[in-house]
């Protein structure tokens, strides 16, 4: 250590007050940006808040909307066969998907609506034949069209099916039969 | 195990204590305000800087983990605006490579007057203020400032060795040739 190094070091406290420094009046607007700070804190948590909502509701809307197209992944579709039909069969089969889940179809008394069950059996077994048939007669414009026709009775279907469930829950335990 | 008065402030301060981050203030801000003055070189700036500095110290306070003093870390955040205030302005060019002969003046000097030595410091070339008050004034090791500005550890020897050469010309009386 040099005479320079020495001197500067031993004297070093007085280098820290070689310029004008009021601490208070640095303190005030300091507290002013602080109170400031905190209030933009306390808005940007509001904000995260907020976005993480709208987050976890777009979340939970995706998470719904792919359970239903996983269910539809797994029904043949006309995808391969004819582009703007296989966009009509899907809108058809997620409206189908909704109404289902909509009347818990599990839960519904199978006997007392027998002729509802009866009927959409029928195009069940109406479809898997024609879904059969698809490989070998895939561009055939009636097959194509009778399929989409599957699903709009199924679709007309289901809401005769709706209808009748809100009558029972308005008026009592009466069955369509005894209505009629 | 009883804790220190510092831990105790930083406690409050972490609480949102406005007396106890005023106490803190009060106790560091002349030493961070005189750092930082050394090392930017003009009044507006350092007072900004100091600003910004504990507004950041309090900010990330729950972030100090104690391996330093706390002055120490709040000094290093200064130290950090610092620069970053510099490279905005222009890039650092006066740390480039080149080696300046050790300075190895023995002769002695009459006693400095610290207010003439602080000005002498302010008006050194930037990155030989920058490396005398880090090293001198600051005790960080040439290794570490070399870190800190993203420089060779040659470099930073030069750059000091050229500070002290230039600070000792300046604060050297002046003589006068009668002749």
């Amino acid at each position: 250590m040099d005479e320079l190094e020495r001197q500067i070091r031993q004297q070093r406290a007085e280098l820290d007050t070689a310029e004008d420094w009021t601490p208070d009046a640095g303190w005030r607007v300091l507290e002013e940006r602080l109170s400031g700070a905190s209030a933009y804190r306390r808005r940007n948590w509001f904000r995260w808040g907020a976005a993480a909502s709208i987050l976890l509701a777009c979340c939970l809307g995706v998470y719904f909307f792919s359970e239903v197209d996983t269910e539809i992944e797994t029904t043949p579709s006309l995808v391969g066969i004819t582009p703007e039909m296989a966009a009509q069969e899907k809108e058809y089969q997620q409206l189908i998907a909704n109404k289902e889940r909509l009347l818990e179809l599990d839960k519904v008394d199978a006997t007392s609506y027998a002729y509802f069950f009866e009927e959409l059996h029928l195009l069940d077994s109406l479809q898997e034949e024609y879904l059969a048939e698809l490989p070998r007669y895939g561009q055939n414009e009636r097959l194509l069209s009778t399929l989409l026709r599957y699903y709009e009775l199924k679709i007309r279907l289901l809401e005769q099916l709706e209808n009748e469930l809100e009558k029972q829950a308005y008026y009592g335990n009466s069955t369509p039969d005894q209505e009629i | 195990m009883r804790k220190s008065p510092e831990d105790t402030l930083i406690d409050r301060c972490l609480r949102g204590e406005r007396t106890a981050q005023r106490e803190l203030y009060l106790r560091e801000s002349p030493g961070v305000f005189h750092l930082i003055i050394r090392l930017v070189a003009n009044r507006m700036d350092a007072e900004d800087l100091t600003q910004e500095c504990f507004l950041q110290a309090f900010r990330r306070l729950s972030q100090f983990r104690g391996e330093a003093a706390l002055r120490t870390w709040i000094k290093r955040i200064a130290i950090n605006l610092s620069i970053a205030h510099l490279r905005q302005e222009r890039p650092l060019l006066v740390l480039s490579e080149e080696m300046d002969i050790p300075d190895t003046e023995t002769t002695s000097l009459p006693q400095m007057d610290m207010q003439k030595v602080h000005q002498a410091i302010k008006k050194l070339p930037e990155g030989c203020r920058l490396v005398l008050t880090l090293y001198l004034l600051e005790g960080y090791r040439h290794k570490e400032i070399a870190e800190i500005l993203g420089v060779s550890v040659s470099t930073v020897k030069s750059q000091y060795w050229r500070a002290k050469k230039l600070l000792r010309q300046t604060l050297r009386p002046k003589t006068t040739n009668h002749g």
